[in-house]
């Protein structure tokens, strides 16, 4: 069965715009990224249960790095801690050109 | 930025792919991830749901025509059609119609990577399928309407029917095009009749070269984005047409015929016992007779109300030629007796000046499973089925259904849900679903036992007529009549919501032109009101970024 958690992430900075990357694919998953005033936020639904632990140590290593204000909406369908970075790097980008 | 205009097709995204085959800039998404209408269904099976249903579609233009155009995921559960994702594709294409009704054409693209019905909504999936003919069919009068078949998923099952009836079928060497996928055949009919493993083979009979060269695709084009775009570019320049594809299927029957040696004849005659035969019997003035010489569709006249229909019934036939189709499936020879019996009607009707109703009348075990039915592309064959139930209805036949028994996939499709008003009788016997519970637990990977608990716990999974009934698939339920017996009464009862339904139609109140509201499919809904609001601020948004010189961002979405 699927697991659903909501994780958060102290954040600041600005971007400019929203943006959608990949697909809920065997070994791959979808982000939606829309900004926040403050604060970041991530909503996970995975297919992969009792990982919860694993998301949080990637996503606030991530948050560190990248410290946005951004509500994040991943469905998961078993992507790689590696690929998690990339997808969320590869959203950020795209918010960052400005609002679609 | 585009991708380069150079490069290949099936590589990229469904955003990528519109975004280079549009124009630029125009080009707008509808109900798309940010609506967050993804499928209600899925979780419940443990299964993650993508956010726009893996269906994209945008309003844009080719060349300054405008356009509708729908891409699919192929990654997300194999670019199979749910309730959401098919609520889009057929809404995009009625508000196209609707458009093109008022005087301001759209045409239509459909990139087309799918397995057909999504096997995890079957119910709700098979329904959607029934309204995108619908749909296609209605925006073919005024517009092209274009398939593409490019993607590595190939284009199978209920969606290789609607690529059949588009106006244009454009492929390349990486798109397959078939109603049933190998590895079902093979489940279904066995590993002599089809080795799912055996590539070369399998791209021998449904592979688009081999569609080309048969005559079932219209455009053949290499993997390359340039090829495809001046492939569309001239579909979509050359106006309205209609494709020869589906045009006769009397011609189709008789080929068949000539090709195909009839088998030698069985010495014991097993008396034909399907419900669908002794259902029409049972209705029927006059004794049953076999349209276009074909033994397994059986046609009679019925009386209703103050006029007299003609009811169809799909029956077996042990001696039929294709021995893949002997047990009352829907095969080649009787979508083309089919569609070939309705299409004369319609004429001969036609020159008596009235618009006698049509009774489909179903217990089919589904569509036939074999090689030879790939290899002659059965899809087209019921496809034309398909279309002549539909011009039936835009001539002005209202058209009904009795679901006697099993209403199975790409023969219900068919035979039956191109209808007004569909009745089923409420037994055991029943049942409405898009593939054998082995075929689902082979196709989805998982097991038997598994597979059938789902169905039993999942709406549109079931199997149960009851639960059609409940989703809105099927109209009315007739309860405590005797399928395999039916009494005097019981056939008046029968005929009693025919009456009403013919009543009903004649008032104007035929609800299954297009999806009727039902609580059960409020995704459904909300994929319409978010559609149809959107729809003319797509159109608005376009034309001012024509207006402007600067060439603006295409969507969010695309990778860069």
């Amino acid at each position: 069965m699927t697991e659903t958690f909501t994780l958060s992430f102290p954040a600041s900075t600005a971007v400019l715009g929203r943006a959608h990357v990949g697909v809920v694919a065997s070994g791959d998953m979808e982000v939606l990224l829309e900004p926040r005033l403050q604060g970041a936020s991530v909503r996970v639904v995975t297919i992969v249960s009792g990982h919860r632990k694993t998301w949080e140590a990637v996503l606030t290593r991530f948050f560190e790095r990248h410290p946005y204000a951004v509500a994040i909406e991943i469905n998961d369908h078993g992507a790689t801690p590696g690929l998690v970075g990339l997808r969320l790097e590869q959203a950020i980008e795209l918010a960052m050109k400005g609002p679609a | 930025m585009t991708p380069d205009i150079q490069g290949s097709f099936q590589e990229l995204s469904p955003r990528e792919r519109l975004a280079a085959l549009l124009d630029l800039g125009h080009f707008r998404e509808l109900a798309g991830p940010f609506d967050r209408i993804g499928s209600p269904w899925l979780q419940q099976q443990g299964l993650v749901p993508q956010s726009d249903d893996g269906v994209i579609a945008v309003r844009g233009s080719v060349d300054g025509h405008a356009v509708v155009a729908i891409a699919i995921e192929g990654g997300f559960e194999g670019g199979s059609i749910g309730e959401v994702g098919g609520a889009k594709i057929a809404t995009a294409l009625e508000l196209a119609a609707e458009s093109s009704r008022l005087g301001q054409p759209v045409a239509a693209l459909l990139l087309l990577e799918t397995g057909g019905v999504r096997l995890q909504e079957a119910t709700l999936g098979l329904a959607a399928i029934a309204a995108i003919h619908t749909a296609i069919l209605n925006l073919s009068a005024y517009v092209p309407v274009i398939a593409v078949i490019a993607g590595p998923v190939g284009c199978f099952g209920g969606m290789s029917l609607a690529a059949q009836l588009c106006t244009h079928i454009i492929g390349t060497p990486y798109g397959r095009l078939g109603m049933n996928g190998p590895e079902v055949i093979e489940q279904e009919a066995g590993a002599d009749e089809i080795d799912a493993s055996d590539r070369e083979l399998i791209w021998q009979l449904v592979g688009c070269e081999a569609r080309f060269r048969d005559g079932w695709i219209d455009t053949f084009v290499p993997d390359d984005l340039s090829a495809l775009a001046a492939a569309i570019h001239s579909a979509v320049a050359q106006g309205r047409t209609s494709s020869s594809r589906l045009a006769a299927p009397a011609t189709q029957l008789q080929r068949l015929r000539e090709e195909i040696p009839a088998r030698p004849q069985a010495s014991v005659h097993e008396p034909v016992s399907a419900r669908s035969c002794l259902w029409l019997q049972a209705l029927a003035e006059s004794s049953p007779a076999p349209a276009f010489a074909t033994p397994s569709i059986l046609t009679a006249r019925v009386a209703l109300e103050d006029t007299t229909a003609l009811a169809i019934s799909i029956v077996p036939d042990p001696e039929s030629r294709l021995p893949r189709a002997s047990h009352g499936e829907l095969g080649l020879e009787q979508a083309w007796a089919l569609a070939a019996c309705l299409d004369q009607f319609v004429l001969d009707e036609q020159q008596a000046g009235t618009r006698s109703p049509i009774i489909a009348i179903v217990d089919t075990p589904g569509q036939a499973f074999g090689r030879i039915e790939e290899q002659r592309c059965i899809s087209a064959a019921a496809a034309a089925a398909v279309g002549a139930y539909a011009r039936a209805r835009a001539a002005g036949h209202p058209v009904f259904t009795l679901v006697t028994g099993r209403a199975v996939s790409g023969s219900f499709l068919a035979h039956g849900l191109q209808s007004d008003y569909i009745l089923a009788i409420a037994d055991e016997g029943v049942s409405m679903y898009a593939m054998s519970a082995q075929s689902i637990a082979r196709i989805t990977r998982r097991d038997l036992a598994t597979v059938q608990a789902l169905a039993a716990a999942t709406l549109p999974m079931s199997f149960a007529i009851a639960d059609a009934h409940r989703l809105g698939v099927i109209d009315d339920l007739i309860e405590g009549i005797n399928a395999d017996r039916p009494t005097a009464e019981d056939i008046a009862r029968v005929k009693s919501c025919f009456g009403d339904a013919l009543a009903a139609w004649r008032r104007g109140q035929s609800t299954r032109s297009s999806i009727p509201f039902n609580p059960q499919r409020q995704s459904t809904q909300r994929v319409r009101d978010a559609m149809r609001a959107q729809w003319s601020s797509a159109a608005d948004a376009g034309t001012k970024e024509r207006s402007a010189s600067s060439v603006s961002q295409p969507t969010e979405g695309v990778i860069v």
